[in-house]
C-alpha cells in the first residue's frame, strides 16, 4: 500500500529531498506507524506528535491505503 | 515599583499628574493590578471612550528583575470592542524599563477638552506632560523616528497610530522593541482607542541612571533564575522549536490537524499552508540576511521572534507572529508571505490588531468587498483604514462591525472581538475558552491548544467535548496568574511539564517578595483575577447568553473532520464553577 508522509520542523532533515517535507512510501499491508518511521529513518525518539489523517494516533496505529501521516518534534507557539 | 503615576487627562487648565503609594494596590501586577483598578474605579457600564473609563499601564511582579523572561506588560481598561473588562499583553522593552523608573502602574484618567495631542516623558528626574499637535496622525514608525530625535536611542515608546486617534475598536497600543522599533503591540479589545480618546498619542520612557530593582533574598533569587532558565532551555518547546521557527511553526500543525480556519472559517485546511508555514518562513528570512530567532526584550531567553527582510534584503517588519500570518494568510485565503509580512508593517505602523484586522478582511471578503486570495486588494484596504475613509473606519471597527456593514452571517467573533487561529469545532478546548473568557474570543486566556494538539500539559481528544470544561478552566486560572507575574505565557510550555520549571517560578516570586507562596496560592491569585473581571462584566451587562459561540459552530459541519462545536451550554455554564 502506498501512504503520504509529512515531515514538520526539525523532523525534515531525515528527509532532506522531500519537497516540503512530504513524500510517498510503499508500506506492506498491515503496517504501523512505528514500521513507516523505522523505513525512512526517523528518530521515533524525536516523534512527539502523531497523527493519522489529522488525528493524534499511537504509534501502534495500522495503516491502511492512502493513510495521510503528520510527523512532529515537540513544538509550541500562539 | 512602590508608586501608581495618575494623569487627569481631564483636569481643569490641562493634564494633572499625580504620583500615590501602592495603598489597596500593594501586590498586585501587570493583569492583577489593570483588573483590580478597573474593576474598582471604573464604572460598568461607561462608555469606553469617556471620561469614566480608565487607562492603566502596568508591569508584572517581576518585570524589572534580572528574571529572565519578565518583560510583559499588561494593559487595561474597559474595551471598546467586547464593552466588557480588557487587559490586553505585550512584549517589548516598556514592562522592563517603567518596573526599573519604580512604577507599578500609570493610570491616564478623564477626558481632554479640547482635541490636542499630547506627550508624556518620564525618565529618573519625573514626568513632563506636553501638548505636540505636530504628532497628529503620525504612524508609529514615524512617531518613534521623531521620538529619537528629540530625546536619543536610549528610550522606549508607548504610542498610538492614526487608528488610535480616530477611536477604532482594533486600535493597539504599540511598543518599541530593542531595536527601537515599534513592533510588539498590545492590540486585542481596541485599547489604542481608549489613549486615544485621552488624548495621549505617545509615552516615552527613559530609564537611564535606574538600576534592576533588588530582590528581598538575593542569593535565593539568582538560584532561582538559573533554575529558572535551565528549565526554558530543557524543554523542547522552549529550548528548541520556538527559538528555531518562531510561533509559526504551528501553521502546519494546525493545518495538520484540521484545525486551521481558511476562506473565513469555512474549511480546517488550506492548500497553501506549506508556502506560508514557519518552516518557509523561517527559510525565507535567513536566505534574505534578516534572522529566525530573536527576542522582543532583554532577557528574553526563549527568542520566538525575528526579523522578515523584503526580496532585496531590506528591514519590511518583525517576524509575522502565527496569528497574523494566520488571519492575512488562510483567513483571507492568500499563500503569499510577503503580502503577510507588508501587511503585519502596516498594521503595526498604524497601530491596528493584527488578529482583529485580518479576521474583518475574511469577513469583507465573505462579504463581497474583495475576492478570497486578493492579497494587493487587502493592501489598498488597509491605507483606507490609515486615512479614516469611511470604509476604512468600517473595517477598523473589527470583524463584528464589519460582518454587519456587509451582511455576513460567519463572522467568527465572541463578545465582539475576533476569534483567533484555531477552530473551535477542530479543537473544542479552545471554543471553550473563547465563549468564556472575560476577554471575548482570546487564545492566550486559556491556550486549551497545547492539551488538544501539541501533546503538551497532558492530551485531551480536540474533536470531543469531554473534558474540555475542565481543560480550560484550569488553563484560564493558571494563565491569569502568570499574566500577574510579567512572565511571557510561553514560558507555560515548559512549566506544565515540568514540576521543577514551576517551582523555579515560585522561587523567583518568594525570593523576590519574601513571600512563601505555592501552588494553591497561585491558584487562589489566579481565580481571584478571573473574579474581578466576571463581576466587572456582570455590571456591564454580560450574561450567560454572551458566553456562547456563533451559532453557526454548532450548524455547519467542518472539514475535513466534518465537526461542530459539541460543549453544552449547560457545561459551558460550569466554568467559573470552582
Amino acid at each position: 500500500m502506498r501512504v503520504e508522509l509529512r515531515l514538520y520542523a526539525t523532523l525534515r532533515r531525515f528527509a532532506p529531498n522531500a519537497e516540503g517535507g512530504a513524500l510517498f512510501v510503499e508500506m506492506p499491508e498491515g503496517a504501523s506507524a512505528a514500521d513507516l518511521i523505522a523505513k525512512v529513518k526517523v528518530d521515533a525518539g524525536e516523534v512527539h506528535i502523531l497523527m493519522v489523517n489529522g488525528r493524534s494516533s499511537p504509534f501502534v496505529q495500522r495503516l491502511a491505503e492512502g493513510d495521510r501521516i503528520g510527523l512532529f518534534p515537540a513544538i509550541g507557539g500562539g | 515599583m512602590d508608586k501608581i503615576l495618575r494623569i487627569d487627562m481631564g483636569a481643569e487648565g490641562g493634564p494633572k499628574m499625580t504620583e500615590e503609594p501602592l495603598g489597596a494596590y500593594a501586590g498586585f501586577g501587570g493583569r492583577a493590578m489593570t483588573s483590580a483598578v478597573v474593576s474598582k474605579e471604573v464604572p460598568p457600564l461607561c462608555h469606553p471612550l469617556g471620561a469614566e473609563n480608565k487607562l492603566v499601564i502596568a508591569p508584572g511582579l517581576l518585570s524589572g528583575t534580572i528574571a529572565s523572561m519578565s518583560g510583559r506588560l499588561s494593559v487595561g481598561c474597559k474595551s471598546p470592542l467586547t464593552g466588557g473588562i480588557k487587559e490586553s499583553n505585550a512584549g517589548g522593552q516598556a514592562a522592563q524599563v517603567l518596573a526599573r523608573l519604580g512604577y507599578a502602574a500609570i493610570i491616564l484618567e478623564g477626558k481632554p477638552h479640547g482635541d490636542d495631542l499630547y506627550k508624556i516623558f518620564i525618565n529618573a528626574e519625573g514626568v513632563k506632560i506636553t501638548v505636540d499637535n505636530s504628532l497628529k496622525m503620525l504612524p508609529n514608525y514615524d512617531l518613534v523616528d521623531k521620538m529619537k530625535q528629540q530625546h536619543g536611542e536610549k528610550i522606549t515608546c508607548l504610542s498610538i497610530g492614526p487608528a488610535g486617534e480616530m477611536k477604532m475598536g482594533a486600535a493597539s497600543i504599540a511598543v518599541t522593541d530593542m531595536e527601537l522599533r515599534p513592533t510588539r503591540h498590545a492590540g486585542r479589545g481596541g485599547v489604542g482607542a481608549v489613549m486615544g480618546a485621552k488624548g495621549v498619542k505617545v509615552i516615552v520612557l527613559d530609564d537611564t541612571g535606574m538600576k534592576m530593582r533588588p530582590p528581598k533574598d538575593p542569593e535565593k533569587f539568582k538560584e532561582a533564575n538559573k533554575n529558572w532558565v535551565e528549565g526554558l532551555k530543557k524543554h523542547p518547546v522552549t529550548g528548541q522549536g520556538l527559538p528555531a521557527y518562531g510561533t509559526n511553526v504551528l501553521t502546519n500543525v494546525l493545518n495538520e490537524a484540521g484545525g486551521y480556519p481558511t476562506y473565513n472559517f469555512k474549511q480546517g485546511r488550506f492548500d497553501g499552508a506549506s508556502r506560508i508555514s514557519g518552516e518557509t518562513q523561517a527559510e525565507t528570512e535567513t536566505a534574505r540576511g534578516g534572522s529566525a530567532t530573536h527576542g522582543c526584550h532583554r532577557g528574553c531567553i526563549i527568542q520566538c521572534s525575528g526579523t522578515y527582510n523584503d526580496k532585496d534584503g531590506h528591514f519590511l517588519t518583525k517576524q509575522p507572529e502565527y496569528e497574523t500570518v494566520w488571519s492575512h494568510g488562510g483567513q483571507c485565503g492568500n499563500a503569499d508571505l510577503d503580502s503577510i509580512a507588508e501587511m503585519d508593517f502596516i498594521e503595526d505602523n498604524y497601530g491596528l490588531d493584527t488578529i482583529e484586522m485580518g479576521v474583518a478582511l475574511g469577513v469583507a471578503m465573505e462579504g463581497g468587498l474583495l475576492e478570497f486570495g486578493d492579497a494587493q486588494g487587502a493592501i489598498k484596504m488597509l491605507h483606507e483604514v490609515g486615512k479614516g475613509t469611511p470604509l476604512g473606519r468600517i473595517l477598523g471597527n473589527g470583524a463584528a462591525f464589519t460582518g454587519k456593514a456587509f451582511g455576513v452571517e460567519r463572522v467568527p467573533v465572541v463578545k465582539g472581538q475576533a476569534m483567533p487561529a484555531y477552530d473551535p469545532r477542530a479543537v473544542q478546548g479552545i471554543g471553550v475558552t473563547y465563549a468564556t473568557s472575560t476577554m471575548g474570543a482570546d487564545h492566550t486566556a486559556g491556550y486549551a491548544v497545547a492539551t488538544n494538539i501539541l501533546s503538551v500539559g497532558g492530551k485531551v481528544d480536540p474533536l470531543k467535548p469531554e473534558g474540555q470544561v475542565e481543560l480550560s478552566r484550569n488553563l484560564q486560572i493558571a494563565t491569569a496568574a502568570i499574566d500577574a507575574t510579567g512572565m511571557c505565557l510561553f514560558i507555560a510550555f515548559a512549566v506544565l511539564d515540568q514540576p521543577e520549571t514551576f517551582q523555579a517560578l515560585l522561587d523567583l516570586l518568594n525570593a523576590f517578595y519574601g513571600l512563601s507562596l505555592d501552588a494553591d496560592g497561585v491558584v487562589t491569585l489566579g481565580k481571584t483575577i478571573l473574579k474581578m473581571e466576571r463581576d466587572f462584566n456582570i455590571g456591564a451587562g454580560f450574561t450567560a447568553e454572551h458566553d456562547r459561540l456563533p451559532r453557526f459552530f454548532k450548524t455547519e459541519k467542518f472539514p475535513p473532520h466534518n465537526v461542530v462545536f459539541e460543549v453544552t451550554d449547560e457545561d459551558l455554564d460550569k466554568v467559573y464553577n470552582w
